[in-house]
């Protein structure tokens, strides 16, 4: 899939010394939205998630000039995003693991924390189900509830089938109903 | 917000009570966070690639720059260098051998077992004390006739001491008046003189003869023999 019109026009004037800088702003205002909200779900908390979000920029900044044109932008920042909020996660467990300490906050216990947190409002009660679901399951239930992006999109972000996507999400939808119904 | 038709289907068929559920994220987001965050990202990454550049500049790789620049050294040092250190070779070596030599004129031996051979002498004092305490012990407990007690030692000690006190003078005038009754002129008198010594002993014969059956035959059958005129008296 080739990239859209004005994401290449983003990265021809990204090529030229003098536009850099105005092209890479140009494409941190279009996408930061959609990509900050995919980290932040995996996250929780903003400041790990700003934290995040930069990290993922300077990548996108240093790796934008080797970018292969045949994929598409949209899907390569994707899966910049997932991985680095996918490693962040795994060295938060680490220093868990490591410190032995118990009472490091796990996800739910961050989302709890958040302002405004009301269990019984069900915007809030979505989030602790989806907090309960497996790594996996939790990011294609995002991806496809929240950014509803298609499942051959999604393939190429997280580099797996469709049709294992597709039970994914089932299972993660029916695990949620039933988080909600019953709690 | 107004969800994919497509993906709200699905949802739909695989569970309602999700598909009625508001996709709206009830996460707080600082104001003006997203308003700011182009400008701040910038900020970040003119910051990085500056002290990448001034990574570069200071690095000690770089072609450009004079190692030695910092430091001076001596007009002509590399040229005389090798020749000092000839001579501060030399020099080492001579020192070295005064050295050598200065040891062994004045070297002495020094025991390897100074320590040791305290050690024999006290445990042969020991052993030494311990025999001396067992034999004692066995002659007094036994009673065996070894002279070892130290009374009679201490009375001829004491008897010498006594000695010491009577003077040269008395002790010749005493020699003189007892008439030679000592032991060694004994032995050079005749039997007369015996005799006649005996009366002014006020010996009998009798008393003699007690004396004599005292004697052993060996010295008897020598007299004897010796002494042929004789007469002997004879049990």
């Amino acid at each position: 899939m080739a990239v859209h019109a004005d994401d290449q026009e983003l990265l021809s004037l990204f090529q030229i010394p003098e536009s850099k800088e105005k092209a890479f702003t140009a494409i941190v205002k279009k996408y930061q939205e959609k990509l900050y909200w995919h980290i932040r779900r995996m996250v929780v908390d903003h400041e790990d998630a700003n934290d995040v979000l930069q990290n993922m920029f300077i990548k996108v900044w240093k790796g934008l000039e080797n970018f292969r044109e045949d994929a598409q932008l949209y899907t390569w920042l994707y899966r910049i995003a997932t991985n680095e909020s996918l490693t962040f996660l795994e060295q938060q467990k680490k220093r868990a693991a490591v410190s032995f300490d118990e009472m490091a906050p796990g996800l739910s216990n961050k989302l709890i924390a958040e302002k405004g947190f009301d269990a019984q409002k069900l915007e809030w009660k979505l989030q602790l189900a989806i907090q309960q679901l497996p790594e996996k399951q939790r990011i294609v239930f995002n991806l496809r509830y929240y950014d509803e992006m298609p499942y051959d999109e999604m393939s190429r972000v997280l580099e797996t089938s469709a049709g294992a996507l597709k039970a994914s999400y089932h299972h993660a939808v029916k695990k949620i109903e039933d988080f909600i119904l019953n709690h | 917000m107004k969800r994919n038709p497509e993906i709200g289907q699905e949802l739909l068929g695989l569970s309602p009570a999700v598909a009625n559920l508001s996709a709206r994220m009830p996460f707080h987001v600082p104001e003006g966070y997203f308003e700011l965050f182009p400008e701040r990202m910038l900020d970040l990454l003119r910051a990085e690639h500056e002290f990448d550049i001034e990574s570069a500049k200071s690095t000690i790789f770089d072609a450009k720059t004079d190692i030695s620049a910092p430091f001076m050294v001596p007009d002509g040092y590399f040229e005389g260098l090798s020749g000092n250190i000839l001579n501060k070779i030399r020099e080492n070596e001579l020192e070295s051998a005064k050295f050598i030599s200065g040891q062994k004129q004045t070297a002495r031996v020094i025991s390897m077992g100074g320590r040791k051979k305290w050690l024999n002498y006290a445990a042969a004092a020991v052993i030494t004390a311990f025999l001396a305490g067992a034999i004692y012990l066995y002659s007094t407990i036994s009673g065996n006739d070894i002279p070892v007690s130290s009374q009679p030692l201490a009375s001829v000690e004491k008897l010498e001491k006594d000695s010491l006190k009577v003077s040269s003078e008395a002790l010749s005038s005493f020699l003189d008046e007892s008439d030679g009754l000592v032991e060694s002129e004994v032995f050079e008198m005749d039997v007369d003189s015996i005799a006649q010594n005996l009366a002014i002993l006020e010996i009998n014969e009798m008393e003699i003869r007690t004396i004599l059956e005292g004697l052993p035959d060996d010295a008897i059958s020598k007299y004897i023999l010796e002494n042929p005129d004789a007469e002997v008296v004879t049990n």
